[in-house]
């Protein structure tokens, strides 16, 4: 197992050397969405709190990059971390609020908080030049951002990992089980759950500011966009929510189907995502990791 | 031990709970009976701080739980157990009593797997918990309680929907954990099955405190005749 993961260390590692641009933007793309649908995974899979804005996070992480590299003149790198900084500080003030709602009343706040933000985005001008969007300078350099998106993935993967295998993680699960449960065995529920909402607002931040490097322009509408929350979901679920290499399966496998389908069909793609959300709560609600399981492919752990 | 003191609770119009006051002693088991809806969950959920009450006080030896936060009972040495169990089903049975646990490490793995057997759970810790039979996940759900270390334990309904041979294990438990210095708060239909246990019973009606006394008594008692034969009339 160690050997696997060093040599797919390895190759991730050297790619951008020898493979052309496409692939490296294909790859670096497929490592964002990963680091998408795991941030949300920590959240919505583990604790059960299901996010419907989470793309809130990587708009306000692309947001505040973008202002900071071209107002300030940050380098792109310090202004992405602080893109994921200003997410979780977001997110602290956000968890407070609507933390207290329940199932569907949650998804739906986060929902309408996102679009509230999206028009915020748009209609302030003066700072965000609204519905015009902002240019960033081009980048000089694909292979800077492929390892940027590499890192974050990795991280996030990493952190996921940690938190399944230990009692935080079991914790999270308790809460999705059951929450009055989870309470009734001395667990503070609040607290675990404002701590999952702000792991997972970071590396969706964080991503989000290289993301707005990388295109050099964004907008209100790109990056707050609902189906960029959708994907996250439909990736997790397709995975695994819940466990750990779930979103990794699920991002790294759509984001690729997506990518051969989207230039021929640019629309049925939209309506293949939403026939396979409906499709993996019917028939495999536990997804690809559950389904490997199931068959001993995999092993019955939290560690996977 | 446990003190109830002037408690009470209204849901809009209607008084789920009135001004009930009641002792339960140190490593004593006391029975808490009455028809359905006569509020006996609704007592149980005040003191563990699921519900805030509307006036009136809960004591544990002398410290006052009224106001605090379900975890925050639970970690003061409540332990509950509830009418539907609220196992964690996608978890292991194992996994189940870990989560319970304020720390992680060795200590508490041999810990969880001492109470799994205690409740002849042992061999099936690495199933998850939702495949277990009902009478199972209450018996789990008890190790999980256990796990916390309680000096008393609400059992809500804790022989109601298991086979004949299960409830005598389950009294079997309780009364050890008695021996171990427990105190229990039980709510139970099947009074042929808890009269021996109980040194007292209270009797809830309609929210009130109809009776409380040795089990021998309450059974002669003819407020709680009368409340059982409306319930049942209705």
């Amino acid at each position: 197992m160690r050997r696997v993961i060093a040599a797919l260390a390895a190759i991730l590692l050297l790619l951008p050397f020898f493979a052309s641009p496409y692939i490296t933007a294909l790859l670096l793309l497929i490592f964002m969405y990963i680091t998408l649908a795991e941030s949300w995974n920590i959240l919505s899979g583990y604790t059960g709190y299901v996010s419907f804005g989470h793309v809130a996070f990587f708009g306000i992480g692309a947001y505040t990059a973008a202002l900071l590299i071209t107002q300030k003149a940050f380098p792109w790198i310090l202004a992405s971390l602080l893109g994921g900084i200003v997410a979780v500080l977001f997110a602290g003030v956000i968890g407070f609020i609507c933390l207290r709602l329940r199932g569907p009343y949650f998804a739906i706040a986060l929902l309408g908080l996102n679009e509230a933000i999206k028009v915020i985005a748009t209609a302030w001008e003066s700072l965000t030049r609204g519905g015009y969007g902002i240019s960033l300078p081009p980048v000089p350099d694909l292979r800077s951002i492929y390892y940027a998106m590499l890192l974050s993935a990795t991280a996030v993967v990493l952190l996921t990992y940690r938190l399944a295998s230990s009692k935080f993680g079991l914790r999270f699960l308790a809460i999705r089980e059951d929450e009055i449960g989870a309470e009734g065995i001395g667990i503070n529920t609040t607290r675990y759950k404002h701590a999952a909402f702000i792991l997972s607002s970071f590396f969706p931040g964080v991503v989000g500011g290289v993301y707005a490097y990388y295109l050099s322009y964004i907008e209100p509408e790109s990056v707050f966009s609902v189906s960029i929350t959708v994907k996250m979901i439909v990736m997790s679920m397709f995975g695994g929510a819940g466990t750990v290499l779930g979103p990794v399966i699920g991002a790294a496998s759509l984001a690729l189907v997506s990518e051969l389908f989207w230039a021929k069909f640019p629309y049925l793609h939209q309506v293949m995502f939403g026939a396979l959300i409906v499709a993996v709560v019917l028939f495999i609600p536990g997804g690809v990791v559950a389904l490997l399981q199931e068959r001993n492919i995999l092993p019955r752990s939290r560690r996977v | 031990m446990l003190s109830i003191r002037n408690l009470s609770k209204n849901f809009g119009g209607v008084a789920a709970l009135h001004r009930c006051s009641f002792e339960v002693k140190e490593n004593s088991i006391c029975g808490l009976i009455g028809p359905n809806g006569s509020g006996k969950t609704t007592l149980f959920n005040l003191i563990t701080g699921i519900y805030k009450c509307d006036c009136g006080d809960v004591y544990l030896k002398g410290e006052e739980l009224t106001h605090l936060k379900p975890h925050e009972v639970a970690r003061r040495g409540v332990g509950r157990t509830f009418q539907i169990t609220k196992v964690f089903t996608k978890m292991t049975a194992l996994e189940n009593l870990l989560v319970a646990a304020s720390k992680t490490g060795r200590e508490v793995e041999e810990k969880a797997l001492e109470l799994l057997d205690f409740v002849n759970l042992l061999e099936l810790r690495d199933e998850y918990a939702g495949n277990l039979s009902f009478g199972q996940q209450k018996l789990l759900e008890l190790a999980r309680v256990l796990m916390l270390e309680p000096e008393l334990l609400l059992l809500d309904e804790a022989l109601a929907g298991i086979n004949p041979t299960m409830k005598l294990r389950l009294l079997e438990l309780i009364r050890h954990l008695q021996k171990q210095g427990k105190t229990f708060l039980i709510i139970e239909h099947d009074m042929k099955a808890i009269m021996p246990l109980c040194e007292k019973l209270v009797v809830l009606d309609h929210g009130e405190k109809i009776a409380e006394g040795l089990p021998e008594d309450i059974q002669r008692n003819e407020r709680v005749m009368e409340a059982y034969f409306g319930a049942i009339k209705c």
